[in-house]
């Protein structure tokens, strides 16, 4: 377990550093990078707020184009939510466009979602803060593939993501149920404490 | 955060790394259940609530409109009018938001079938009823379906669910018809033709390796897959080999034989506790027919499958099995007129009994199983003279089958007649030889391992009139050597101890029993060998003087100057080959010279014979590469010469032969690395390689396949030749006949093996672009 137990290395600080390069003006690399990393959450969100696949692609080019434009001046403040809230607020600011745009023929839209568009005040809804923590989740998960050995990354495939009973995955992976639980919950330690970095450091 | 929340969480994520577009209207997607290479599972419920249901998303989008979407559109709307117990109720179907099909379907909880295989787990496939009451459920499921003209196309126990009570139901039907469509037709592999998971059990036809399309008999080929692995555990093919090899080690395995896998698992104490001890042999036939190559020769329903598996519970014999005995010696009669002709001198005189034994049958019952008795020992007869018999390979083989088929008929009279058994046993023995000496391995596994179990019933039942512990023995040692020439070497010391414990007890029963310690000799002998290639040649020295040992006393007890000639050679052999591992160069010659004399003076007594002349051709071949090592190539072609000519002679003799094969190979390496290093010779030498040597290797090798001890024999015994070839400066054609082996016997190397051999083959043809271009 010495494996297991060694604590899991922040990601490095931003993509923070990736947000930085943004700004630094480094060359188009760093947007695809950027669009491996954040495109899936804000297409996950666009998704559950009802749109379609046309209007979820529509979508995510205005955000990333509104991105292109507005990141090199991004500046992190914590205390106004960082890189989520700031993320947030693009994302929903295209989104309102979008709307506005097509009002001839409305965004069929979650009646909840349309309620978090229109609402004064800029926090974000409870979707994003969902999908945002998804997308942290993600990317520690990611991580945790490549650093774990294969053996407990296997097990904790098995017994935590695909919810299959410990002594079954004890047996397949020739180890002991104690042992899956302790893999288990060591990974998930290993995954919270990633993610609640990423957080602080991104936001 | 709680830990299950987040893992929640998490699982979501993951899961939807996904393409976009994944939105089902009216579902929502509550978590992932399962995601393969062509879609995701996943467990949903209606927006408005309700029990949780299965959706099935296929990764590729069908376009609208296009031939894939309608066909897909059609056989899924037949799904939703499928009502059996037996099988997932369809739900819904459609396509997602970004255009992948999905399926709405009964969400199962229960285990799939591969979670509860094989026979003997605790579970319905606890007995073998349990386990054939679910097959036959399960095809009732498929019949139904295939009447109302839905194919199934991806058999297989992981999509098979069972209910509470251990039914089996069947999940994604027509699913596959998708994938059909999208990726064109019968092309299932991946790119590198490596097989994928769930192709392990498809039908030749959807694998592109017979023509065709898919039908119903595709299904029927799944259900005998699946049969097969319900009874061994085993899937058919191994997914994520390269095709060839699944095929090759699906082989190795005895596929469409589940009762020899059972059996040989049974000798490796392999069976989980709970297993049956036998299973009924028709199975074996019936899982063949369901699987054959061709569906023209599968059942042709899956009803005519159930219907045998019916009728073998219920202890009638099946349809499929093999015409009756008249008729197949008829068909002998035609094809194979020489074996027939020694067939019917036996049975000539079963003729005769049988027709006696009729005539009494009148006065008195039961003497028609005398009849079959006469018969049996009569056949055994025959079969003991085998060895006389100078028939070609095939036609001895034919005539070892159609007797063992007498025999098992025979026995579906009398099924516990111990002559008859005894004599099907024997005949089983005789036949594993022949396999293995034609180059089949698993085939002669099987039949050694088959006639073991039937000789260990007799030993323990009591039967008399054969010493049952000798038989085990031997058999023992032929599955010993066959597992040796699989690499399997611990496989083989186990088998070898056993013939050893054996014969040991004979040998104390009575000290002065000369078969018993001929056996023991030969098997000390095996153990001597083994323990050389092991590299532990204190064991190997102590084991081989043990054997000396024992020749001496059959010596001593009057043993024949033959059988003592025999052991002599083989020790000598033996010792020699110790010498040369140790670079003792000048006394394995002189070991190895004594060796070839020792072989003549056997051949001497028994000139028309060829296995003498065999060792004696092995012998010289041994010598001649002593001799060559040593540095005198004079001696050495010398002994070339004269193996070549034994050989020659003795191949006529038994032609198919496949020791004789290999060496012939490793005599033609010597030979043309000696004659390119002669001065004149280049010319010759360069065109028999050419001509003679690859087109030869190319037809051998795939059928020296089964044989890793032997490929890597003849890829150890190359290098000199290829060395050779390089210096003469035909460095491409020294890579041609490398790389011929080494792909031959790849999958049997160790790494760091096939690293050195690939980076010398890169070596050459790097050598032979350089000279080409220089040339032009």
């Amino acid at each position: 377990m010495d494996e297991a137990a060694r604590p899991l290395q922040p990601e490095d600080p931003t993509r923070h550093s990736l947000l930085h390069r943004i700004r630094a003006g480094a060359g188009p690399d760093i947007w695809e990078e950027f669009a491996a990393c954040y495109g899936p959450l804000i297409q996950n969100w666009c998704q559950r707020t009802g749109l379609g696949a046309g209007d979820c692609d529509e979508l995510l080019q205005e955000v990333f184009r509104a991105l292109l434009q507005a990141l090199p001046s991004f500046h992190y403040r914590k205390e106004k939510g960082g890189f989520r809230a700031y993320l947030w607020r693009v994302v929903r600011n295209q989104a309102l466009a979008l709307r506005r745009r097509r009002l001839r023929q409305p965004l069929p839209l979650h009646p909840a979602a349309e309620e978090t568009l229109t609402r004064e005040g800029q926090e974000p809804d409870a979707v994003w803060e969902e999908e945002w923590r998804k997308h942290h989740l993600r990317r520690a998960w990611e991580r945790l593939q490549r650093e774990l050995p294969p053996h407990q990354l296997e097990v904790f495939r098995l017994h935590g993501l695909e919810a299959r009973p410990a002594r079954e995955v004890a047996e397949r992976c020739g180890t002991t149920v104690p042992m899956v639980y302790k893999i288990r919950h060591e990974c998930m330690r290993r995954l919270k404490a990633c993610v609640e970095r990423q957080i602080e450091l991104e936001g | 955060m709680k830990e299950e929340e987040l893992l929640l969480l998490l699982r979501e994520a993951v899961g939807q790394g996904l393409p976009p577009g994944f939105r089902v209207p009216g579902y929502r997607l509550l978590r992932l259940l399962g995601k393969g290479s062509q879609g995701a599972v996943f467990a949903a419920r209606l927006l408005e609530g309700g029990d949780e249901v299965a959706i099935k998303i296929l990764l590729r989008p069908a376009l609208p409109g296009s031939r894939a979407a309608r066909r897909l559109e059609r056989e899924w709307a037949l799904l939703e009018r499928l009502d059996h117990p037996g099988i997932l109720r369809v739900l819904g179907h459609g396509r997602t938001a970004g255009g992948h099909p999905y399926l709405v379907q009964e969400l199962l909880k229960g285990p799939s079938l591969d979670r509860v295989l094989p026979l003997g787990r605790p579970g319905p496939c606890a007995t073998l009823d349990g386990a054939l009451d679910l097959f036959l459920a399960l095809c009732r499921a498929v019949a139904h379906a295939h009447k109302r003209g839905v194919l199934h196309r991806d058999l297989k126990p992981s999509n098979i669910l069972l209910d509470a009570a251990g039914r089996p139901r069947v999940a994604d039907f027509g699913v596959a018809v998708a994938l059909e469509d999208t990726e064109g037709g019968a092309t299932v592999l991946t790119r590198t033709d490596v097989l994928v998971g769930s192709l392990a059990y498809a039908a030749p036809e959807q694998l592109g390796l017979e023509e065709g399309d898919a039908d119903l008999r595709s299904d029927i080929h799944a259900l005998g897959a699946i049969l097969h692995e319900i009874l061994t555990g085993e899937p058919p093919l191994e997914p994520g080999l390269p095709l060839a090899r699944a095929l090759r080690e699906r082989d190795a395995r005895g596929f469409l034989r589940p009762v020899a896998v059972h059996r040989r698992r049974r000798a490796a104490g392999e069976l989980p506790p709970g297993t049956p001890r036998r299973l009924p042999r028709d199975l074996d036939a019936v899982v063949a027919k369901a699987t054959a190559r061709r569906k023209e020769e599968r059942y042709q329903s899956v009803d005519a499958l159930a219907e045998d598996l019916e009728r073998l519970r219920r202890g009638q014999p099946v349809r499929v099995r093999r015409a009756g005995a008249a008729e197949r010696l008829l068909r002998l009669t035609r094809q194979h007129p020489l074996a027939s002709l020694f067939l019917l001198l036996a049975l000539a005189g079963l003729a005769a009994t049988a027709w006696q034994a009729q005539r009494e049958a009148r006065l008195r019952s039961g003497l028609s199983k005398w009849a079959l008795q006469a018969q049996a020992l009569l056949l055994d007869d025959a079969l003991n003279a085998l060895g006389r018999f100078e028939g070609t390979a095939a036609e001895r083989e034919t005539l070892i089958l159609e007797s063992l088929r007498l025999f098992e008929d025979a026995l579906r009279e009398f099924p516990e007649d111990p002559s008859v058994r005894a004599a099907r046993a024997k005949a089983l023995y005789h036949l594993g030889v022949l396999k293995r000496d034609r180059g089949r391995p698993h085939e002669a596994e099987a039949a050694y391992l088959e006639a073991l179990e039937e000789f260990e019933a007799l030993e323990r039942e009591g039967a008399s009139g054969e010493p049952w512990r000798r038989w085990r023995s031997l058999t023992s040692v032929r599955l010993g050597d066959l597992a040796k020439e699989a690499l399997g070497f611990d496989a083989a010391r186990a088998w070898y101890l056993r013939a050893e414990a054996l014969d040991r007890d004979r040998v104390a029963q009575d000290p002065s029993d000369r078969t018993a310690l001929d056996d023991l000799f030969w098997s000390q002998h095996r153990l001597g060998d083994l323990a050389w290639r092991q590299d532990e040649f204190d064991v190997a020295r102590a084991r081989l003087r043990e054997a000396e040992a024992l020749a001496t006393r059959l010596g001593e007890l009057g043993a024949s100057e033959e059988s003592r000639d025999r052991m002599r050679l083989a020790l000598e052999t033996s010792w020699a080959n110790l010498l040369l591992t140790h670079q003792d160069l000048e006394a394995a010659r002189r070991a190895l010279r004594v060796a070839v004399e020792r072989a003549r003076a056997v051949l001497a007594a028994e000139p028309s014979a060829p296995e003498p002349r065999a060792r004696l051709a092995w012998a010289l071949a041994s010598l001649a590469r002593a001799e060559q090592e040593a540095g005198d190539e004079e001696a050495a072609r010398r002994a070339l010469e004269e193996c070549r000519s034994h050989l020659a002679r003795v191949r006529k003799a038994l032609p198919e032969h496949f020791d004789l094969e290999i060496l012939d190979r490793l005599v033609s390496f010597q030979v043309l690395e000696l004659d390119l290093r002669l001065p004149g010779g280049r010319e010759t030498a360069l065109a028999a390689l050419r001509t003679e040597l690859l087109p030869g290797l190319d037809a051998f090798l795939p059928a020296a396949a089964g044989r890793p001890a032997a490929l890597q024999l003849l890829l150890g015994r190359v290098e000199p030749l290829v060395g050779a070839l390089a210096e003469a400066g035909e460095a491409a054609l020294a890579a041609d006949l490398l790389d011929r082996l080494l792909e031959a016997a790849r999958p049997w190397l160790s790494r760091g093996e096939e690293r050195r051999y690939r980076k010398w083959l890169q070596d050459l043809r790097a050598a032979a672009g350089s000279d080409g271009s220089g040339r032009e």
